[in-house]
């Protein structure tokens, strides 16, 4: 009886939990990419926002009919940015903690502008959860992890596993590591730091993009001005989480979402804690997730403490170090 | 409608309670923003008076008591909580500046500020349209002492704040008696509701929440003995990702209404995917939700109201109100699949509502701790329902202040 209460909770907390940090998890692997070539991308925030808007523009102005296309759109918009970004930190060596936070306020306000007159018009371009063949109803336990749409299965599923065998599996990963960890070794071996800095830069912020298109093609379909709230700064948090691996970034994303859905499902089924009125509950659920947030960025920081696996969850040795020849 | 603005205009005795500011403040500490609440809680704090200092001495010194003549034309400026294209709240306040632009012609120059939150920035805003030499300005949310420490600073210009509740020479609060609407839409969801239970979005635990949850109970009740109001509060206004997190999360615990106080329109496409019932605060918005709309609260008093106002100041006769001003909020149109019994039974309701014949509040009446709030026969009107700080028993998710 407890158990089946248990159960029902945890999956209808992760039900709703793995649509709502799907942008997390987009954002994360963009930044990850960046992070493990040495590039502290701080603008995820900004990023998130200009591939919802131009999503939104995509389809409210353009006239796409594709949840697709539209998406592209928004991640050909935020590589553009990623590659003003990539040029100023890796190529004039600009301070990449400054021209983040510049990416991050200017991609808000850029966003803001360029979503005037979009406010609140529903989308109805959007990406259609996939029924698995009537093989499953969705009343099944299991059915929290599927009628999900098809970018879901891409962020949890396919980009880990990609982003994870091209790491720790080849030699293109070798040197991507190498040019996070120890540039002058790899620019020693043949590996130009400046291109692949910039190529994964911006490959990056293209996936972050992505996640700012998911918000609005997906999750809520309309465009809202500051659209990220703070997802951009939890995707950075949960690449620090996750200890630069890819499947880790899984867990955190979704930790992050649960304690957000946790929010609104606890209110829904009444569930409440006995010091709480109902009312001071809602606002103590929606301080969680950051809370959780922070703890959580505390436990790689106390794994190296304790010398556990030091070597893989700390960040890349060159990581925000811009790189330049002469000076090696 | 014109000759009818004092039957329209309630007034309420000035009277402590909840305020959006307070609620605010709960919410910056429980979000826990150190940044955020720090500056909420430093505009907000005791110490105003003291802050508004500076910026008093140079007004009144030159405007010893202003003649009551009229002016050739005025400035009017509006902020906003958020953009005037959202669909919702701050569009029809939008529409009701226009509406007082175009009545009065020329005379009137009228601006606005969107997306005007709660922070130090926002009493920058107040003081720059201040000084920018609007004669009259009115703020589309309560900002409390984001706003009036720069009305006290400004004898010169009026100042009218939705939902507020303080009281100047220059400042009153207008607002809504929207607890009957929301009534009246709760007799719509007593019957359309199959299972009886109603899911409600809310920002903060205020008076706006506490009436919009009883009425949808109350006519509920009249129609379901057994109808219950679930509600979820996600501290915000404006914020489609988190009204949609909420949507879905009453949707999936199985309501057959859904109803919320949300600026924008994102948990009535919800609605409609899902197959439930749902209405709206602020406009008709059945595009949303083509198949299942049921009504909305219908909100064009504003622009009668805006141009009163601005008329008042053109004429050198406006004048603060001791009272808090209650505009009519009458149902709004209903959608296509409502069936003719049902909106009978609204409008019906909404007639002996008027009328009298019909309370929103009337004992006996137990909030949903058990306590009696009021006994057998005893009522409470527009005015007292402004301050109201309990949801009635059925109600969840929100507890008595």
């Amino acid at each position: 009886m407890i158990l089946a209460i248990i159960e029902n909770a945890f999956l209808s907390l992760i039900g709703s939990a793995i649509p709502a940090s799907a942008v997390v998890m987009l954002a994360a692997t963009g930044a990850m990419l960046g992070e493990r070539v040495g590039v502290l991308n701080l603008g995820q925030e900004g990023l998130i926002g200009i591939g919802a808007v131009y999503s939104v523009i995509a389809v409210l102005s353009w006239g796409v009919e594709s949840p697709w296309l539209a998406m592209l759109i928004g991640m050909i918009a935020a590589a553009v940015a990623g590659l003003i970004f990539a040029v100023c930190v890796v190529a004039f060596r600009a301070s990449q903690v400054l021209v983040g936070l510049a990416l991050a306020l200017g991609g808000i306000g850029l966003s803001n502008q360029l979503g005037t007159n979009r406010n609140g018009t529903p989308i109805q371009t959007l990406f259609r959860e996939v029924n698995p063949g009537g093989v499953l109803d969705d009343n099944d336990a299991v059915s929290a992890f599927f009628f999900h749409d098809p970018v879901v299965y891409i962020a949890y599923i396919g980009l880990p596993v990609v982003l994870w065998f091209v790491l720790f599996r080849t030699r293109h990963g070798m040197n991507m590591k190498a040019v996070g960890e120890n540039p002058a070794a790899a620019d020693a071996v043949g590996v130009s730091v400046t291109g692949w800095r910039i190529f994964y830069s911006v490959l990056g912020a293209a996936l972050t993009g992505a996640g700012g298109a998911y918000m609005v093609l997906s999750f809520t379909p309309t465009w809202s001005p500051d659209i990220a709230r703070g997802r951009g700064w939890v995707a950075l948090a949960v690449v620090i989480f996750a200890g630069w691996r890819p499947g880790w970034a899984v867990a955190g994303a979704l930790l992050y979402g649960s304690m957000i859905s946790l929010d609104t499902t606890a209110q829904a089924r009444g569930w409440g804690l006995p010091f709480m009125g109902a009312s001071d509950l809602s606002f103590f659920l929606s301080m969680l997730p950051y809370v959780v947030t922070l703890v959580a960025i505390l436990i790689p920081a106390g794994a190296v403490k304790l010398g556990r696996r030091v070597r893989s969850t700390a960040a890349p040795a060159a990581l925000a170090i811009p790189y330049s020849r002469e000076e090696r | 409608m014109t000759d009818s603005n004092q039957d329209r205009r309630l007034i309420l005795p000035r009277r402590e309670s909840i305020s959006r500011r307070q609620a605010l403040k709960m919410g910056a500490f429980g979000i826990g923003g150190i940044a955020v609440g720090g500056s909420i809680l430093a505009a907000c704090g005791d110490d105003e008076d003291d802050a508004a200092a500076p910026a008093t001495t140079a007004a009144p010194a030159t405007t010893a008591a202003p003649a009551p003549a009229g002016k050739e034309s005025i400035k009017a400026a509006w902020v906003y909580i958020g953009p005037p294209d959202d669909n919702g709240w701050t569009q029809e306040h939008d529409r009701g500046r226009l509406a007082a632009e175009a009545a009065l012609g020329d005379r009137l120059t009228t601006s606005f500020v969107p997306n005007i939150g709660f922070d130090a920035g926002t009493t920058e805003t107040f003081q720059q349209l201040v000084d920018d030499g609007n004669d009259i300005i009115f703020a589309n949310t309560e900002y409390a002492g984001l706003l009036t420490t720069v009305s006290d600073a400004a004898p010169d210009t009026k100042f009218c704040e939705i939902n507020g509740h303080y009281y100047s020479d220059n400042l009153f609060p207008f607002y809504l008696a929207h607890e009957k609407t929301a009534y009246q839409l709760g007799v719509a969801a007593g019957h359309l509701a199959g299972n009886g239970r109603i899911g409600y979005i809310g920002a903060f635990p205020t008076a706006t929440a506490f009436n919009d949850v009883n009425g949808l109970l109350l006519g509920a009740r009249s129609v379901n003995p057994d109808a219950t109001v679930e509600t979820v509060l996600v501290s915000t206004f404006f914020d489609p990702q988190k009204a949609a997190q909420a949507a879905n999360a009453l949707l999936d615990a199985g309501v057959d209404f859904l109803f919320g106080v949300m600026d924008e329109p994102t948990f009535l496409q919800l609605s409609e995917e899902a197959g439930v019932w749902t209405g709206y605060w602020n406009l008709d918005f059945r595009s949303a939700a083509p198949t299942k709309y049921v009504s909305h609260f219908d909100l064009s008093e504003f622009g009668p109201f805006y141009t009163e106002q601005c008329q008042r100041v053109l004429d050198g006769t406006w004048v603060a109100h001791d009272d808090v001003v209650l505009l009519d909020t009458p149902i709004g149109d209903f959608g296509p699949n409502v069936p003719q019994d049902v909106q009978d039974a609204v409008l019906d309701a909404g007639a002996k509502l008027d009328s009298g014949e019909l309370h929103v509040y009337e004992g006996p009446l137990f909030d949903n701790e058990g306590n009696e709030r009021l006994a057998a026969g005893q009522t409470l009107d527009s005015l007292e329902a402004y301050a109201i700080d309990w949801p009635v028993d059925g109600v969840t998710g929100i507890s008595p202040v």
